[in-house]
């Protein structure tokens, strides 16, 4: 058998450390407040993303907002949003350990990822993040450059998309 | 019309096949009839077949927008069986294939009824047990149904993957081994042509627009492309375009129809003994005599006319079976088609009177009506005679929706072939 | 694969990331005990199933999350319009003379 290739020249597929992960509902009106407890302007249209240091946000719906942040923040975060919700209702839920981040960057990452995703990936601005599918999991895939992306997979699915993308790799590298 | 025996067939080869004559002849309406049946798949054709035959009501005819066998009926993947949960159901479908078993030599048509099992795979323990429900409540109405182990499901089709890795592992099936398939066209030219042998109409290329009531709201013909056909009896068995009928006649009906798709390979030797159904993985499958695998899934998601349906579907089915069956992970698949199917809120078909006098509707198979042809049109026939229905089908009344008495084979079973 | 766009992400999408929601405009009536049978079953089971224009919901599981509605064609399977929950059926005369 041949050692498994999670890397060649065209893409490499590798399972990020764990972050701080938040899910967040809450009203469009009422943005600036969650912005101020996040301590980052959220974006307003479904797919925009922003960052400052290690403070990431993605708009997912109308109404919801994927954050991220350095685990050791996390505390600070759902503290500074508990103390929000006395003015500003909304739910904020702590998924840091429901979902597990595989990044997957090389000139040949779009590529992999046309295996199981339907979007229209060349349309997909870098910084941008969307839940769509891989293979019927759902996921939310986020662009961090022309060349790199991410996707955050829930726990019971993670074998399933990677073993997915591992194949694939193995594909691409054989130049199937 | 030729009566096919081992005699005829001789004579004609001989005769370098020149001499076979025309097996039903193509009617042009008359002006009006005793009984008008709309649509002419398997069920409207043995609707007429058995009128006259075992209720001396001749003057019928079968209207057909296309051709005959053209719908469903000519599209579908042909499993037989009947094991169902609810009691009126089981009584149906076994009663269809009381009926199956005889047709071929009751026709002189040989419709290819062929025995071979129907193998139901249990993937999870809920399948598990809701398949061991069936078997018990099979076997109280003298239904035939058995479990059978993982072993034993592998020993019945060796191509079967039973590993216990596998991503839907095998947990035991339930074997019918009454049930089988039959070759869907030869069914409809079977009917049709016993039919027209008994004095039926069969008109072809003729779409019915509407159906037309009397001032006193009785029925009194069909508008057709071929103009209006008189008959005070009118019997709709049209169906995916059923609703669109009916609703020309004042009946709204509870069906919503979706597009369903099939797909078969390339041709290969023997290797499929039986069919396999999967309701979890949406997947069933079976090899036709001329050894193409026909694959079949559930319906699209969507109300739709199209009869084409979408790739997505047919893309999970087939992952599906190269799952199930790894073994034929490097076939080709030939071709792919759709028909429309009516379905049901419970899944369980309409089959009786309506609020209109002399109207009468046979409808809501969705996908699995091809096992009950026979079943169907025999008692399509018998509540149109006798302007009631029989006690058979007497539970699958146009009113449950209204008292709420649901024949719920949703709720027992994720698809219905 | 059909192609929906979703009024909320204002993007056009694979029909993978959406769920079909069924008919359309069917309110559930405000007082169900004050209804006949016949009234009640035709709430919940009789539908217009029509060869033609069909106003139905969607919902975008796989993306946004959110349910709305949309006017397609049942014969070629032609989406019209989408629009969002709670807008009524748009005027089909418009849209076809708009385009
Ligand atoms: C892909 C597929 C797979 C299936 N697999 C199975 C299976 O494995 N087992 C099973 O039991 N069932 C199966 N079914 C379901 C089965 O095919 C149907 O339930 C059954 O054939 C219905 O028979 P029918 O005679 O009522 O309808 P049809 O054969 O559809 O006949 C109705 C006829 O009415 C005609 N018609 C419609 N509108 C008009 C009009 N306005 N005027 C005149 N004529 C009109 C149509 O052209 C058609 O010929 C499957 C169906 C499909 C599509």
């Amino acid at each position: 058998m041949n050692a498994p290739v999670k890397s060649f020249d065209g893409i490499t597929v590798s399972v990020q450390p764990p972050v701080a992960r938040l899910n967040l509902r809450i009203a469009p009106a009422d943005l600036a407040a969650a912005s101020a407890a996040f301590g980052l302007p959220l974006p307003g249209k479904i797919g925009q993303g922003a960052a400052k240091g290690d403070h990431a946000a993605w708009c997912l719906g109308p109404d919801e907002w994927l954050l991220h942040a350095a685990e050791a923040d996390q505390a600070a975060i759902t503290a500074a949003f508990a103390k929000a919700r006395a003015t500003t209702p909304h739910s904020l839920t702590v998924i840091s350990d429901r979902e597990i981040t595989i990044a997957i960057v090389g000139p040949r990452a779009q590529e992999l990822l046309s295996v199981g995703c339907p979007l229209d990936l060349a349309r997909m601005a870098p910084g941008t993040a969307k839940r769509t599918l891989f293979d019927s999991a759902q996921v939310v895939l986020i662009r961090d450059a022309d060349d790199g992306f991410r996707i955050e997979v829930w726990r019971s699915f993670f074998p399933h998309v990677s073993e997915l993308l591992d194949i694939a790799t193995r594909e691409l590298a054989a130049g199937l | 019309m030729t009566h096919f025996s081992a005699l005829s067939l001789l004579k004609n080869a001989l005769t370098g096949n020149k001499n076979w004559t025309e097996q039903w002849p193509d009617a042009q309406p008359k002006k009006e009839y005793d009984v008008i049946i709309v649509g002419a798949g398997g069920h409207g054709l043995g609707a007429a077949y058995y009128l006259a035959k075992e209720h001396g009501i001749t003057n019928v005819a079968v209207i057909e927008k296309g051709w005959l066998g053209g719908g469903n009926t000519g599209r579908n993947t042909t499993i037989i069986r009947s094991n169902y949960l609810y009691d009126e159901s089981a009584k149906l479908y076994d009663h269809a294939l009381d009926l199956w078993d005889n047709l071929s030599t009751e026709l002189n048509y040989n419709i290819m009824y062929s025995k071979r099992g129907v193998m139901m795979l249990a993937h999870n323990v809920h399948d598990v047990q809701s398949f061991q429900r069936h078997i018990h409540s099979n076997r109280l109405n003298g239904v035939d149904n058995r479990w059978l182990s993982t072993a034993e499901a592998k020993a019945f089709c060796p191509p079967l993957n039973d590993s216990p890795n596998a991503r839907y592992p095998v947990m035991g099936a339930a074997l019918q081994m009454r049930a089988g398939t039959a070759r869907h066209d030869a069914v409809a030219w079977g009917y049709a042509r016993a039919a027209a042998k008994r004095g039926v109409d069969i008109i072809q290329n003729c779409p019915v627009i509407s159906i037309r009531r009397g001032a006193d709201g009785s029925v009194e013909g069909v508008e057709t492309a071929k103009g209006f056909i008189r008959a005070k009896k009118v019997a709709v068995s049209a169906a995916g375009h059923t609703s669109v009928i009916m609703q020309s006649a004042g009946v709204r009906m509870p069906l919503e129809s979706f597009p369903l798709q099939a797909l078969v390979s390339e041709p290969i030797k023997p290797i499929f003994p039986c069919v396999v159904m999967s309701n979890t993985v949406h997947a069933y499958i079976s090899q036709s005599d001329k050894g193409e695998l026909v694959i079949g899934s559930g319906t699209d998601q969507y109300v739709s006319y199209s009869q084409r349906g979408g790739l997505p579907l047919i893309e999970h089915t087939v992952a599906a079976i190269c799952e199930v069956f790894p073994i034929f992970n490097r076939m080709r698949m030939l071709r792919k088609w759709g028909g429309i199917v009516d379905v049901t809120p419970d899944r369980s078909a309409i089959l009786g009177k309506t609020p209109v006098k002399g109207l009468y509707v046979n409808c809501g198979w969705g996908t699995g009506g091809f096992k009950a042809t026979p079943g169907a049109a025999h008692l399509l026939a018998w509540t149109v005679a006798n302007d009631e229905p029989h006690k058979l089908n007497a539970p699958f009344t146009l009113e449950r929706f209204t008292t709420g008495r649901l024949i719920d084979e949703a709720a027992a079973a994720a698809v219905a072939h | 694969m059909l192609l929906i766009h979703c009024p909320y992400c204002d993007d056009t999408l694979p029909e993978l990331e959406f769920a079909y929601a069924g008919e359309a405009h069917i309110a559930r009536p405000a007082d169900p005990s004050k209804l006949t049978d016949e009234e009640w079953r035709d709430f919940l089971f009789i539908r217009s199933n029509p060869r033609g224009l069909h106003a139905e919901r969607w919902r975008h599981i796989n993306g946004c999350g959110r349910f709305f509605n949309a006017l397609r064609d049942t014969v070629s399977d032609r989406f019209l319009t989408t629009y969002k929950a709670g807008q009524p059926r748009p005027d089909v005369t418009k849209l076809e003379a708009a385009e």
